[in-house]
């Protein structure tokens, strides 16, 4: 059993001299390091090109990371690289309504401190689902969950690493 | 039923004026609550208006990004 969960496309405009027309699939999002959690939400992106969900740096200090003691690796892909420091931490997305919480290694990176979203990578996110689909054309994105839909607003998914660890 | 497609948000209009700055927004996404060049400044015009945990966003300039929000 399965159910699906359908998200619309937001909306963006190009500075000028562009000034375009662009829709990209975004979540809101907050961010959970034991009993911290971040004091307000933000964009993310789900992105099926990030093999993990990756933050600004500065909402992880926010949750108390040290990163002084952590050693950083490479990466790729978002502003030209940089470098990523990774930690544990709990995410929480809200889709149509539903409260989705997952637990992932997740990477954190000074690049993304500039531009102020999240990515939502295949490591923790996409492993929620049975399936994602980005309709490009209907500008919509949906999210196939495994299990019965749940009555109440917040919910683990069945297979997701916070439900088994808990 | 669900339907298969919803209208888009769009945001852009509404955020056009805080190039370079981060905004509260209302959590329905549809008012500013405030600005400001720092996260806490951003945060601090949200709690005037009495929301403790606001959407925040960045909202790109010319030097960080081409699409705003």
């Amino acid at each position: 059993m399965s159910y699906i969960l359908t998200v619309p496309y937001t909306k963006l405009i190009s500075l000028p001299p562009n000034e375009g027309i662009m829709y990209s699939p975004r979540l809101p999002t907050a961010l959970e390091l034991g009993s911290c959690r971040t004091q307000f939400s933000f964009p993310s992106v789900v992105d099926s090109g990030a093999d993990y969900c990756i933050f600004p740096l500065e909402f992880g200090e926010r949750l108390g990371i040290d990163f002084k003691n952590l050693q950083s690796s490479p990466a790729s892909g978002f502003g030209g690289g940089g470098h990523c420091f990774y930690h544990k931490i709990n995410v929480l997305v809200v889709v149509e309504n539903l409260g989705l919480k997952f637990e992932c290694f997740a990477g954190f990176s000074d690049q993304m401190d500039k531009l102020g979203i999240g990515l939502l990578g295949r490591h923790g996110f996409f492993e929620l689902f049975e399936e994602v689909i980005f309709d490009q054309r209907n500008r919509v994105f949906k999210l196939k969950v495994p299990g019965e839909r749940p009555i109440n607003s917040s919910q683990t998914p069945a297979n997701s690493p916070a439900a088994s660890s808990s | 039923m669900m339907p298969d497609t919803k209208e888009p948000i769009n945001l852009a209009k509404l955020l056009m004026p805080y190039k370079g700055k981060w905004v509260t927004l209302t959590r329905d996404e549809k008012s500013v609550l405030g600005a400001g060049n720092t996260i806490d400044e951003a945060l601090k015009a949200a709690e005037k208006k009495g929301e403790l945990f606001p959407f925040l966003i960045k909202v790109p300039d010319e030097t960080t990004g081409a699409f705003l929000y």
